[in-house]
């Protein structure tokens, strides 16, 4: 609603002018791109690869000539094996309060260099699924936006800070045998009135009068024990998937992010939200800029701890 | 940083005025003033003949100001504005200065000398006079907030629109009064005309510089209208196919009350409806209505009215974007009512005492008009901000100086943005929502000439804010210092210092390009805003009637507001808003050049600004100072007029500047998974940084041609006015902004080459 009001503004701004195809040259400076996301329960695995222009319809071009050198607590772990496909990795698992350092050396490349430290684990949850319902029919019948609610619930209340998020994995059956599987994120379908839920980071609908979150959800520290009340919400073709089976598994996860991980996932929402979508006419928008905490180059090294817990399986929907 | 410019531009201004004057002249330099009789305000390009032994020409500069070489001794004055001329004997005393009002009904019946140079001074104030407003072409409508936009140092956001972006400010640090009553929103059909009927008109004075101390509430600068006591005309009504206006005046017949009223209305709703209103056309109406009585009580005592609305509405159905059936109806209403009751004690001291009530709303109505078992509920989306104020303002003149001193009390109410639905209209959420403040202050301003050659401007404005959503309130004391050295005839040098707070400011997204109204007050999380200017002026007027205005300025602002996600545009109040803002700062600075040159038949000015201004905030462009969106580097404007006789004129103006600053993607990187189980790498698109790119240089060149005829039919005059224009002379297709769509960049272009023709019959 809120693009459709901004674009009913566009015919006054537009009144006389006229919109035309221009080649306009980006300053676009090409950078080396790390990306390095630890956790103790992985190994640890960074990617270097360059930055391409917006238009370019190339493949990023991965760097595979460098020497990564980790440090743990300022002490030299071991140097990184080259993967293929722009991926080095040491075979060493993080450790919680542990601080990671990483030097990359690269031909005629100042060295480039980033830390972070990993944040302790969450403590453990349980995650439930309480009811679904079914909305608004829309477009002629053609699907039911259902909503379903979902609790975690965590008995030692969280130490910061968190990120709740998930994965949907969507199994459709035709004639008992699988027709398609996909598999996503909690989407912007995904919202609460849970005074937990960090609603400061929420957009309201004064419709709903609920807060909407995106793919990670943030989720503040409750006094005690506590459980957290969202709603999650995904839309089904009925007259396409008439007399079919769908099954979805959730998973839910809840990311303890260093103050890095934090800072680069908020930037990451923003630049998702206000992207310029190649595919949809809207001029407003306007992109953001990604965090990023390395040194002589671009990207994210940033530590976190992730507690996962699937959600008990629904029953099988039928329509 | 901070100290280094005003340190250079006092340190150059006092070396200045170390420079000794040049020798005596034969004649006495006498300066002299020319004001309106009834609104004693300064009267621009009065044509002034001073007749003694010999003839002496010049005319009123914008201040209303003029300098004669002339004898001690009687000396007879002919003066001549518009059409009409007055003539008055006077003495020339050595170094006394003429005050002469000219009164528009009768004879110049009075002639005053007074024994000191009398007015304060502003020295970094622009003034627009209909006499100027009348030459200089915008789109075919006189407006003087198109015409202060192609003097240095004061520009538009975009094309086409009437904000003003002042030294480096945006449109909300610029405090728009209509007769002291105070105007959010003085823009009819988005920017393409202004809200202010030029036939209503006396003066407007943009104060970019040495703000009086009688002011406050901005930032960046004040613009101040006055409109008129009387009209010289009976009736007047200009025809325009956009947009056509009439005026008229009653007067008693002891001709002590006036009444005038003046009223525009746009014909672009008649032309939308030609296409049908299930056609798509957007639909759009403007009007706006001026009501100003003015009544002499006595021969001391003048009361004052005025009313003003303006209204906006448009009209679109969602046919064009959107499968379902909208109607969307936006809406602006102004509106301001001000009361000044003026007496004048002695010949030293008059008192002004004023009161206003000032009114603003925005409302966005979307309606469903879907069959009603399918139909979802109307959303409105409304802002308004309610002013209520009393203010008392004294002059009083005295052989040691002349000082200004009073208050104000006002009580300001902002509504922004609150979003409720037809299902679940919640007028409670307008009293949670809105934010409230008592603003009053007390004000002192002394200006004095110092012997011959120095004059000096001193004020003192404090003030308390009681913001009724913070804990703390604010109490402030802001000091305003000009000084005014005439180095010889031709050469002066003017440094000044001013402070200034703002309580209130508008938050827009950083791409500038939705004008939404959402207005928010100071809070304890994000204080009251507070900007820092130094200045300095140097003017040199030359014998050949040419003068030139050098001016610098340096100015530090705190508590900006900005959207910590540039792209934010919070459609609808959320409670959370101060979460969603962050406060930082900005600097700005330049140095603007105007040069001027009039001759009988030629005007012509020349403007130039090199400037800079720049925002910090904690998080934005992570942490690191980037351009302002409106920061322009180059900026040239230059005028001209030429008058074929006394009734036919063309005139032209050209503008360039420095394309805006604005963010795009300028890359796409691979980011990694935020999550186990996630795909590994994904594409996304970054900036190197915020406003790092500028849209391509605007340029155009507007030209006028007005052509009058004084009819007598029946033994009654009648004026008729012709006026011909082209607004972008030659189509250039400026940009408004650049954005990345389907794979490729595209621009959204300005107007191009509009003709404009208007009618105008005045009685």
């Amino acid at each position: 609603m809120n693009k459709t009001i901004c674009l009913l503004l566009l015919p006054i701004v537009l009144l006389y002018g006229c919109s035309e195809p221009i080649a306009f040259e980006v300053d676009h400076n090409e950078e080396i791109i790390v990306n390095g996301m630890i956790c103790p329960d992985s190994s640890i695995s960074i990617h270097l690869s360059k930055s391409i222009p917006p238009t370019a319809a190339t493949a990023f071009p991965n760097v595979d000539n460098a020497q990564i050198t980790v440090f743990e607590n300022n002490t030299e772990i071991g140097t990184t094996a080259y993967r293929g496909s722009g991926y080095y990795q040491l075979d060493y698992l993080p450790k919680v309060n542990h601080t990671y350092r990483i030097e990359v050396a690269i031909d005629g490349h100042p060295t480039i260099e980033a830390e972070d430290t990993v944040p302790e684990l969450v403590p453990d949850f349980t995650a439930r699924h309480i009811y679904a319902y079914d909305t608004t029919v829309l477009d002629n019948g053609w699907s039911v936006r259902r909503y379903q609610l979902y609790t975690v619930t965590f008995e030692t209340p969280l130490p910061k800070p968190s990120w709740l998020g998930g994965l949907v994995h969507a199994h459709y059956f035709d004639h008992d045998s699988i027709y398609q599987a996909s598999e996503k994120y909690f989407g912007y379908n995904f919202q609460s009135i849970d005074p937990y839920f960090d609603q400061k980071r929420g957009e309201f609908d004064s419709y709903t009068n609920t807060y909407g979150y995106g793919d990670f959800s943030p989720i503040l520290p409750a006094p005690a024990s506590y459980t957290y009340a969202f709603e999650f919400g995904y839309q089904t073709y009925q007259r396409e998937y008439s007399g079919r089976y769908t099954r979805y598994d959730l998973t839910a996860s809840v990311v303890n992010g260093s103050t890095t991980y934090d800072q680069y996932l908020q930037s990451y929402i923003a630049s998702k939200k206000y992207e310029p979508d190649p595919e949809d006419w809207f001029p407003f928008g306007q992109s953001t800029q990604l965090y990023s905490n390395i040194k002589n180059a671009n990207g994210i090294f940033a530590a976190y701890t992730v507690r996962q817990v699937a959600f008990p399986p629904l029953k099988d929907e039928i329509f | 940083m901070s100290s280094f410019y005003p340190t250079i531009l006092f340190l150059l201004g006092f070396s200045i005025l170390s420079i000794s004057s040049t020798s005596a002249q034969e004649k006495a330099t006498v300066e002299g003033k020319v004001l309106d009789q009834l609104s004693k305000q300064p009267l621009f390009n009065v044509k002034v003949t001073a007749i003694q032994s010999d003839t002496l020409k010049t005319a009123t500069d914008l201040s209303g100001s003029f300098t004669l070489p002339l004898r001690e001794g009687p000396a007879t004055i002919l003066l001549s504005y518009e059409r009409m001329s007055r003539t008055t004997q006077v003495v020339i005393r050595k170094d006394l200065p003429l005050t002469l009002l000219f009164d528009r009904q009768k004879e110049l019946k009075t002639v005053e000398v007074k024994g000191q140079k009398d007015s304060p001074f502003h020295t970094q104030s622009i003034a627009i006079e209909r006499a100027v407003l009348q030459r200089i072409p915008t789109m075919g409508i006189q407006d003087p907030i198109k015409a202060l936009q192609i003097l240095p140092g004061v520009k538009p956001g975009q094309e086409g629109t009437t904000g003003l972006h002042v030294r480096g400010g945006s449109p909300d640090q610029t405090i728009t009064l209509l007769d002291d009553a105070r105007l959010y929103n003085i823009s009819h059909f988005w920017g393409f005309v202004s809200s202010y009927n030029e036939d209503i008109i006396e003066r407007t004075t943009l104060f970019k510089g040495d703000i009086p101390a009688h002011y406050g509430g901005g930032l960046s600068s004040v613009l101040s209208t006055k409109s008129r006591d009387s009209l010289d005309y009976r009736f007047k009504l200009n025809l325009n196919p956009i947009l056509s206006s009439f005026s008229g005046q009653l007067k008693s017949p002891n001709e002590k009350h006036h009444l005038i009223m003046a009223g525009r209305r746009s014909f672009t709703d008649v032309l939308a409806l030609i296409g049908g209103e299930g056609s798509g056309a957007p639909n759009f109406l403007f009007y706006d209505v001026n009501l100003k009585s003015h009544s002499k009580l006595s021969s001391k005592t003048t009361w004052r009215n005025h009313l003003f609305l303006s209204r906006d509405r448009f009209l679109q159905h969602s046919g064009n974007f959107s499968y379902s059936d909208h109607r969307y109806s936006l809406n602006w209403t102004n509106m301001a009512v001000s009361s000044q009751w003026q007496h004048q004690f002695t010949d030293e001291h008059t008192l002004n005492l004023k009161a206003y009530y000032s009114a603003y709303q925005n409302d966005i109505l979307v309606e469903d008009l879907s069959p009603e078992e399918e139909r979802g509920p109307d959303r409105d989306i409304r802002s308004n901000i309610r002013d209520y104020g009393v203010q008392i303002d004294n002059t009083i003149q005295t052989t040691w100086g002349n000082i200004q001193v009073g208050g104000s009390v006002a009580h300001q109410e902002l509504l922004p943005q609150v979003n409720t639905f037809s299902e679940n209209p919640n007028d409670s959420l307008a009293e949670e929502y809105s934010l409230s403040l008592l603003n009053s202050a007390l004000y002192v301003n002394y200006s004095k000439s110092i012997g011959e050659k120095i004059s000096l401007s001193a004020g003192l404005r404090g003030g308390y804010l009681h913001y009724f959503d913070k804990e703390e309130n604010d109490l402030y004391l802001l000091p305003r210092v000009s000084l005014k050295y005439q180095v010889n005839e031709q050469l002066s040098i003017a440094p000044s210092y001013s402070q200034m707070v703002q309580p209130f400011q508008q938050l827009n997204n950083l791409n500038g390009r939705l004008p939404l109204d959402t207005w928010v007050t100071a809070t304890d999380l994000h204080p009251t805003a507070k900007a820092t200017q130094y200045a300095l002026d140097l003017q040199y007027q030359s014998p050949k009637k040419w003068e030139v205005t050098l001016s610098g300025y340096y100015k530090e602002m705190e508590n900006l507001l900005a959207y910590k996600d540039p792209g934010n545009t919070m459609f609808g109040f959320q409670e959370n808003w101060q979460e969603l803002v962050e406060t930082g700062t900005g600097t700005a600075y330049g140095a603007e050049i105007l040069l001027k040159k009039e001759s009988k038949k030629w005007m012509g000015m020349l403007g130039y600004t090199l400037s800079w201004s720049n925002r910090q905030f904690p998080t934005l462009n992570n942490g690191n100072t980037f351009p302002y969106t409106f920061d322009r580097r180059h900026d040239l404007s230059l005028f001209g007029a030429y008058n074929f006789n006394k009734d036919k004129q063309i005139s032209f103006n050209f503008v360039y500047f420095t394309g805006s600053a604005f963010t795009i993607q300028d890359s796409k990187q691979l980011t990694a998974s935020l999550m186990p189980g996630a795909s590994p790498l994904e594409s996304i698109g970054n900036v190197g940084g915020i406003n790092r790119h500028r849209l391509p240089a605007y340029h155009r060149m507007d030209i006028s041609y007005q052509s009058k005829k004084l009819r007598q039919r029946n033994g009654q005059e009648s004026l008729r006015t012709w006026s011909f224009s082209l607004y972008n002379l030659y189509s250039n297709p400026n940009p408004l902004y650049i954005y990345y769509y389907n794979n490729q960049y595209w621009k959204q272009s300005g107007f191009p080459l509009i003709p404009m023709v208007s009618y105008i019959v005045q009685f």
